[in-house]
């Protein structure tokens, strides 16, 4: 027979931890309007994000100029167009990801004051950021190290993606042609209109 | 007969003699079963229809994932700890399957028979076996598919003294083009969508893609009688405002260990037992990487040619875990997934990116014990909840160290872990590393490919959902036909497992249809 020890009690939950995530960012984004850092005025590059706001995309943006270090000769994050490809990417999502990759984003750009720096994220100069990134990744506390990790993800597979980065990484690409799916994120689109639902 | 999302241009009335929720493994098996027995059939699918006739295989994951995967590929438990891995279109997760075709072990069969389940013990399954593996062309791979990793994976395990064993593969003319999780370019890949999905609609069953299940409907005896469902627009994966409304004899729900709770949820289908959703297994995968001197370029031609049983089952000392309870395989990721599974960022992570082609590595399938569960939030959107813990942290750090000490054997001048620090090791003597490895959430992503458990097969309704024959014990008329009825893992690729159950499932509704 089936019994109690065949039955699940996991530990955390999806209401816990994002409640946990909206109070713990509610507070970091009241101590950063304080500090006049929340900017939502200015886009990146002209980039038009359609779910996030300009300042969330300014700060994924950062996030992917650090994570990403590209080859002379291959495109950097922001000519991939990295960060604007998960903003498209969100568009389809119906599930959680788009309020964990807000959450994520306002953990990433407040989180300096809990480090006692005196900026957000995207007004720390690079050495800063990276240190600052790298203190998430091992930080003990998961919601900080889930953050930086999802985030990370992102950034990465957006930008491997894109076919002029495989040449730099000794990657032959694929053996056929390249067919767009109606619901694409591919950098090409995102300049065209979007079917609307 | 297929209907997609562009076909539909009104709502939809329909009555036919069996609603089949999902066209995977589970319900393409059920579907074309029926359909030859002469059966009104009518599939369901959430996800799109695809073929390679259209070019729609385009090998690249952007593209793929968005079109075959659920949750577009990036779906996680609540905790972000594991990544999940399911299918969202036309033949289902055997779209993006790697084709491991393996028959539940019979001890596993033995298992679930003292678990409760009847009638599906590894004799009584058999001729289902030997069936689906002719019509799906199953065969051990031979050497000639076997990629730089295979071969590397068999040296290092020569070197270890474990047994290797060719990997039974549902492939018919494969070209070795490799890329095989973003489904085939070449139709070689024998999934549901080539072999049973045709099956079932030369059979005279109807398809229709791109519609999703909103509820299961039962009639005043609580018999379940039909569905309510939406059309989803493919360009915005958002209901396109026409529905469908269709009434049947019995509904078969096969719509994954992940997705057919959901949908039996958002029914508000009885749960008296509790059970729905819970018990939720996912086989986590921990991903070890290495360097080897020369190309392995792991992309090309069969993922999994081969691998080892010697730790498929777990051994004790007494109560004290000791070793195993996996299956131990090369590993094959495409650029840009190696990219999120190997360690750090910025420079760091670029210098690794340059080795790209000579990164090979190995992957475990966990066979859990300890299970999460899936609920709905107050929009009806699914949560997972799962945490890798229990005995089953001790089955990832073995894992990873036999994954570890295989990929040195073979000749690996470095093995990366995939944790924050991106640790490293050169030599088996610092294998110990791996029982303190940071692997808790956000440290390390693990995939979690085969979710089994949530509507669960038993005798007892107070501890299960279904009963031997798939029928609900508390919803007359609605059968389960898909990897959640597995009361525990099958402890291997679960697809070969999922067909075999779906005959018997499939023998069930024939009989309940009279």
């Amino acid at each position: 027979m089936l019994t109690a020890a065949h039955s699940s009690s996991p530990a955390l939950s999806r209401r816990g931890f994002l409640r946990a995530g909206v109070l713990t960012t509610g507070a970091l984004a009241f101590g950063g309007t304080l500090a006049g850092c929340l900017r939502d005025t200015h886009g990146v590059d002209g980039e038009e994000p359609e779910v996030l706001t300009r300042g969330e995309l300014a700060t994924l943006t950062a996030v992917a100029d650090r994570v990403i270090i590209a080859h002379e000769g291959t495109p950097t994050a922001r000519e991939a167009r990295t960060a604007r490809r998960i903003d498209r990417e969100l568009t389809f999502n119906e599930g959680q990801l788009v309020g964990d990759v807000r959450a994520a984003l306002a953990m990433i750009e407040y989180g300096p004051y809990l480090d006692l720096h005196l900026r957000p994220f995207t007004r720390l100069d690079a050495a800063a950021q990276d240190a600052y990134l790298q203190r998430c990744a091992e930080s003990s506390w998961t919601l900080r190290r889930n953050a930086f990790s999802g985030l990370r993800f992102l950034c990465l597979f957006f930008y491997y993606t894109d076919d002029r980065t495989w040449r730099s990484i000794g990657y032959g690409g694929t053996m056929v042609d390249r067919k767009l799916p109606e619901a694409a994120n591919a950098r090409e689109v995102l300049d065209q209109p979007r079917a609307r639902a | 007969m297929i209907l997609e999302y562009g076909d539909v241009t009104s709502d939809r009335r329909e009555q036919v003699d069996v609603i089949i929720i999902g066209s995977g493994c589970g319900g393409a098996t059920v579907a074309k079963e029926l359909a030859a027995a002469g059966r009104s059939v009518l599939i369901l699918e959430r996800g799109g229809y695809y073929t390679t006739a259209r070019g729609d295989f385009d090998q690249r994951a952007d593209d793929m994932l968005a079109r075959i995967d659920g949750g577009r590929g990036l779906d996680t438990t609540t905790n972000g700890q594991i990544g999940l891995l399911y299918g969202n279109c036309v033949g289902g997760a055997s779209v993006h399957y790697w084709a491991d075709s393996w028959r539940i072990p019979a001890d596993r069969c033995e298992r679930y028979a003292e678990l409760g389940v009847e009638g599906h013990a590894d004799a009584d399954l058999a001729p289902h076996y030997a069936r689906i593996e002719r019509d799906l062309n199953i065969h051990p791979a031979p050497r000639e598919y076997y990629n730089r990793m295979n071969e590397l994976f068999d040296v290092g395990a020569a070197r270890l003294g474990w047994q290797v064993e060719p990997v039974p593969q549902a492939r018919k003319g494969c070209i070795k083009s490799g890329h095989c999780y973003q489904g085939c370019a070449f139709d070689a890949k024998q999934s549901q969508l080539v072999t049973h999905i045709p099956a079932a609609i030369g059979a005279g069953a109807r398809l229709f893609a791109d519609c999703r299940v909103d509820a299961i409907t039962t009639d005043a005896g609580g018999h379940a009688n039909g569905v309510h469902a939406s059309f989803i627009d493919r360009r915005t994966g958002k209901p396109m405002g026409h529905t469908l409304t269709a009434s049947s004899r019995c509904v078969v729900l096969a719509a994954g260990g992940y997705g057919s709770p959901v949908v039996w949820l958002r029914s508000k289908l009885p749960n008296g037992s509790g059970q729905v959703g819970r018990n939720l297994y996912c086989n986590p995968t921990p991903y070890l990487h290495a360097i080897f001197p020369d190309k392995v370029e792991q992309w090309w031609n069969i993922p999994t040619a081969t691998g080892t049983m010697d730790f498929r089952l777990p051994r004790y000392d007494g109560s004290r875990y000791v070793e195993g309870g996996y299956l131990l395989h090369p590993n094959q990721l495409q650029p840009e997934l190696l990219a999120v599974t190997l360690p750090g960022f910025g420079v760091e992570h670029r210098r690794v990116m340059d080795l790209l082609p000579r990164l090979g590595g190995a992957v475990s399938w966990i066979d859990d014990e300890v299970p999460g569960d899936i609920t709905l939030d107050r929009h009806g959107r699914p949560v997972y909840r799962y945490e890798i813990r229990g005995v089953d942290v001790l089955k990832i750090r073995d894992a990873m160290k036999k994954q570890a000490l295989l990929l040195l054997a073979a000749g690996a001048t470095e093995v990366i872990a995939p944790d924050p620090t991106g640790t490293r090791i050169r030599d088996e003597r610092e294998i110990a590393i791996f029982d303190t490895l940071d692997i808790a959430s956000g440290a390390i992503l693990f995939g979690a490919p085969h979710p089994a458990g949530t509507l669960r097969m038993g005798t007892d309704p107070r501890t299960s959902v279904i009963r031997s024959n798939h029928e609900a014990h508390e919803v007359p008329g609605l059968f389960v036909a898909d990897p959640s009825a597995f009361p525990l893992p099958p402890s291997v690729d679960p697809s070969l497992g999922i067909m075999a159950w779906s005959y018997v499932a499939a023998h069930a509704v024939q009989q309940h249809l009279g």
